[in-house]
């Protein structure tokens, strides 16, 4: 159930993940838009750098050819300002005048302007260049630096602004998940636990009004109406039952009449005797599903008492003992620790004589049974193991129902209610009852929680 | 004389206890409602109750408070349809002296209802007989004419139990209850498996058999005639 449960590596938990779910989104987000923007001022800049380059470019060309050394030069004092860069080289690309001394040797010179690398420290360049009518080849270029400085501007606005929102968005997204999480699991275990039988208990219900408090309240209005449904067939069960048993006590003396009249030697003594067998049966039948009714409503807490197990288990072995040695069963007790459990001794006691006598019942002639205490100080493990035929795997829950009986039991005594006994009994004691393999055999464990110091060997 | 009375209002069940008791010897009269039962008991003097804790007018266990409140003591056998312990307990805090859940064997009935008439005389003796068997109480040691029976400790108890109620029917229900602590059926054969066992030990060869099993009720426990 839930306790085996409860450490889940981090990566697996549903808050976590949604919480990394909702981070990445987030961040994928803000990388988007930060995508486009740098994209947006980028391309403005380069349209402008490429209209500036080419302009001068084509200024420039549309001069005569003679005229242009001149003006290159008088360009070259117009100071600091002019940002344009341009230079003549020969048809073979040797510099012949001009603030470009050396000509981009990659730049296709088709009055485009392009990337390229040149200038006195090799700088990132958009240039335009292109073969004047006598051979010269004229290029305008301008330092592209700035849209670098755009770029890092822009990464490092992004890791400013996209880290802390990626932290956050993590830690919000994990702590939202957590919180639906927490809320989940408070909403599972109530389910388990009404599963487990309890059906008083009710859903959370926060009062936020959102979409699972609403799945809640229809969840607990169901279970309203289930509760009073059953409560009503419970006490309508218990009603015929007791209802039953005057008619039945007026039958069964009747009965007992004829024999006593007749005489218990005549011929139509045996199946009379036999009719009162099976008003006992019926009785008998009646009277544990009462007593089930009873125990799992609770009714017994009040005789609850401290109870030391191991004279318990001693006792149950005493009684049962000659039974089994009878047909050559050897009975023993094994305690391991002490053992003090808050309880109904009666409804122990019956506990325990119910599963011995089981034990004792399914197991072969020569068989062992053995009775034995054990587990961690907090929880005690009380154990009935046999070497009988066990009971297979998909039949130990079935064994726990009402009147169930495995095929090869049912020639033998016995209603089918004594195990679901036993059960109602465990759950009266916040214990668990448990079936397993005793390769060979069937081992039955009732776990009760234990109270006060445990002294001696706590063996698991 | 003296009588027992029935408070019970199933006429059938009633007559039918009536019947089984009168063939044993007992006078029974028959009082069917709360209020009439209540008077006819505080009117003459019995030798027992038997109550229906259901009672039209008055429930049983209000007549028997009243009567122990007047200082009536005469043992009382209350019947229920109810059996749960915690019924039982009510029960018998009200001044019964025994609980006996319906449907019940008339064998049943009659066992306790002569267990209670006869209580056990002295529990305080250390020391039981019954013709040739001894009972030392305090050293566990049962002898029958002076052999060791060499009893395990359920068998002794099961022996005291007997020769405690020695000459009346004991009941299985009654073992198993008072002997054994075990207020519900158990489909076994256990009782008489420890009943084989003490028999044989009490009743070797050659010696009158003291206990004796009467079919379909219980056992018995008799000193030897002979």
């Amino acid at each position: 159930m839930t306790a085996q449960s409860s450490f889940v590596p981090l990566w697996r938990r549903r808050g976590v993940r949604w919480g990394v779910v909702v981070a990445v989104l987030f961040c994928g987000f803000f990388l988007a838009v930060f995508q486009l923007v740098y994209w947006r001022a980028t391309n403005f800049i380069l349209n402008s750098l490429d209209r500036s380059v080419t302009e001068q470019l084509e200024l420039l060309a549309a001069r005569p050819a003679e005229m242009l050394p001149f003006m290159i030069r008088s360009r070259m004092n117009g100071g600091p300002a002019v940002v344009t860069q341009v230079g003549l080289f020969s048809s073979s690309g040797l510099w012949q005048v001009g603030d470009l001394v050396t000509l981009p040797n990659t730049l296709p010179l088709d009055g485009h302007a392009h990337d390229a690398t040149g200038g006195e420290a090799e700088m990132h360049l958009r240039a335009a260049g292109r073969i004047l009518p006598n051979g010269q080849i004229l290029v305008a270029a301008r330092d592209a630096a700035e849209i670098l400085e755009v770029r890092d501007d822009f990464v490092h606005a992004a890791t400013l602004v996209v880290a802390p929102a990626l932290v956050m968005s993590l830690v919000g997204g994990i702590a939202i998940g957590m919180l639906s999480e927490r809320r989940l699991r408070g909403i599972n275990t109530t389910a388990e636990r009404i599963i487990g039988g309890d059906l008083t208990l009710r859903l959370p219900v926060d009062g936020s009004g959102d979409d699972l408090d609403r799945l809640c309240i229809i969840v607990n209005r169901v279970l309203d109406r289930l509760e009073a449904g059953i409560e009503a067939l419970r006490s309508a069960g218990e009603n015929i039952a007791h209802d039953l048993r005057t008619p039945l006590t007026a039958l069964r003396v009747r009965l007992e009449r004829a024999i006593i009249v007749i005489g218990s030697e005549a011929a139509a003594a045996r199946p009379i005797e036999q009719a009162i067998d099976s008003v006992d049966q019926a009785l008998s039948t009646i009277t544990a599903l009462l007593r089930i009714a009873d125990i799992q409503h609770g009714v017994r807490v009040s005789a609850f008492a401290v109870l030391d197990l191991p004279p318990l288990l001693e006792e149950t072995a005493e009684i049962f003992r000659p039974l089994a040695e009878e047909r050559g069963i050897s009975l023993s007790v094994v305690v391991t620790r002490t053992a003090q459990i808050e309880g109904d001794r009666a409804l122990i006691i019956e506990a325990l004589a119910n599963l011995v006598d089981n034990a004792v019942k399914f197991t072969p002639d020569g068989g062992r049974v053995e009775l034995s205490l054990y587990g961690p100080p907090a929880r005690v493990v009380l154990s009935v193991a046999d070497t009988g035929p066990g009971i297979p795997f998909d039949m130990r829950q079935s064994v726990l129902r009402r009147f169930f009986r495995l095929d090869g039991s049912r020639t033998s005594q016995g209603s089918g209610l004594g195990l679901s006994m036993v059960k109602a009994i465990a759950d009266l004691h916040q214990g668990e009852l448990k079936i397993s393999d005793g390769n060979p055999g069937c081992v039955v464990q009732l776990i009760f929680p234990t109270i006060g110091p445990t002294i001696g060997p706590a063996l698991d | 004389m003296t009588a027992i009375l029935v408070m019970e209002d199933d006429a059938a069940t009633a007559a039918e206890i009536a019947l089984e008791l009168g063939r044993l010897g007992f006078v029974v009269e028959i009082a069917a409602d709360g209020a009439e039962a209540l008077a006819r008991a505080r009117a003459g003097t019995w030798q027992a109750f038997v109550v229906d804790r259901m009672l039209p007018g008055m429930d049983g266990l209000s007549i028997i408070r009243t009567l122990r409140a007047e200082g009536i003591d005469t043992p009382a056998l209350v019947l229920s349809a109810l059996d749960a312990v915690a019924e039982r307990i009510i029960g018998l805090r009200a001044g019964g002296d025994d609980y006996l859940v319906k449907p019940f064997a008339l064998g049943e009935l009659t066992a306790r209802l002569e267990v209670l008439i006869r209580r056990p005389r002295d529990v305080e003796q250390t020391h039981l007989r019954l013709g040739p068997v001894e009972l030392d109480l305090v050293g566990r040691v049962a002898r029958r004419a002076g052999r060791d029976l060499e009893l395990l400790h359920r068998e002794f108890q099961i022996l005291e139990y007997l020769l405690r109620r020695a000459g009346q029917v004991v009941t299985r229900q009654m073992l198993l209850e008072d002997v054994f602590g075990y207020r519900f059926e158990l489909k076994t054969n256990l009782l008489d498996v420890h009943i084989g066992r003490l028999r044989r030990k009490l009743d070797s060869a050659g010696e009158t058999a003291m206990l004796t099993t009467i079919r379909g009720t219980g056992f018995q426990l008799d000193a030897p005639t002979a």
